[in-house]
């Protein structure tokens, strides 16, 4: 019949879409067998169509949502966790120290110690973010960091006694 | 849909709304077709949390919504090998009230579909159920238009030859 080359081109028409091969303008709507053949597939198209549609309902696409609303917290709150040590471990380091100056950092003050942590807990504070299981976490982390901070204080000190 | 894929990288509540909106029918219909209705919401699901994550290496030259259909293509695939089963024949619905005749055709016609080959099927689905373009198609399935083009002239072949062997019955 001639028409095997425009298989792609009667499926696209059926479609709706423009066919790719420009000789199908001229082919196509004089070919019995072509529309046809493209009526037969929009019947088909139809009839399926016509047939289960399985959407989801509000409810569940409510549920979606949240579901990506909470894997957005969980990355802000890593991100601002994160951040948070990054900040903590950068107050550390800055002077203000009992020790000399020397070229290993100087280990804090409590009193430092105690600034940097309620520093990093009011930006972490700051955060629009949800923090119910979260918040706890983070505070019971930067009190054990904290802790630690400390101890490795009392240790030099002992050790220069 | 810059502002779509701009908002959703900033966790922007209302980009997730309109993310849902627009593609989450379409892909609950594909996942389930692919792999099967029971679980389909939770596997809808799942395939939004995958863009979420993954939108941070999404190229926006390639376009939305073949991203979108690949990973869910991969999640359905992943779950389909998982269960080891092939995927059900949905279920006739919403055919209440239609005449038998109509009904039955329909329940022929979704049965076929059913037993396409793989590819066929699937080339089938992107289409009918993503409403993807032949060339999105492509995208997703990594092959050129043409094939897919093909693969679909040859799936509606099989559905069309099954409905005329049902009407001859």
């Amino acid at each position: 019949m001639g028409c095997e080359r425009f298989s792609s081109a009667r499926v696209q028409a059926a479609y709706g879409e423009s066919p790719d091969d420009p000789s199908w303008a001229e082919h196509g709507p004089d070919c019995y067998h072509c529309i046809s053949e493209v009526g037969e597939m929009r019947e088909l198209r139809g009839l399926y169509e016509a047939g289960s549609r399985r959407n989801l309902n509000r409810r569940s696409k409510a549920r979606i949502v949240s579901a990506l609303k909470r894997a957005s917290k969980v990355r802000r709150l890593r991100a601002a966790a994160v951040a948070a040590v990054i900040f903590l471990g950068a107050t550390l380091a800055v002077p203000g120290t009992r020790a000399e100056p020397g070229p290993t950092a100087a280990i804090p003050t409590a009193v430092a110690v105690d600034q940097g942590v309620n520093e990093v807990r009011d930006r972490v504070g700051k955060l629009e973010v949800d923090m119910e299981p979260p918040r706890p976490y983070v505070d019971a982390a930067l009190d054990d960091l904290a802790r630690r901070i400390r101890l490795l204080a009392w240790d030099t000190e002992n050790e220069n006694m | 849909m810059k502002d779509l894929i701009h908002g959703l990288k900033a966790g922007d509540s209302r980009a997730f709304e309109q993310l849902v909106q627009e593609f989450g029918d379409r892909v609950h219909r594909y996942v389930a077709r692919l792999a099967g209705l029971e679980g389909a919401e939770d596997l809808t699901q799942e395939v939004f949390l995958r863009v979420y994550r993954s939108i941070g290496s999404f190229d926006p030259s390639g376009g939305l919504a073949p991203w979108i259909f690949t990973i869910a293509t991969h999640l359905s695939v992943d779950q389909l090998r998982r269960r080891k089963a092939r995927p059900e024949a949905p279920p006739p619905a919403n055919s209440s009230g239609d005449p038998v005749e109509a009904r039955e055709l329909r329940e022929t016609l979704l049965e076929a579909v059913a037993q396409l080959p793989e590819e066929q099927r699937r080339v089938f689905h992107l289409r009918e159920e993503a409403g993807l373009s032949f060339r999105e198609i492509a995208q997703v399935l990594r092959c050129p238009p043409g094939t897919a083009l093909w693969r679909m002239h040859a799936a509606m072949t099989r559905l069309r030859n099954a409905l005329k062997a049902h009407m001859e019955k």
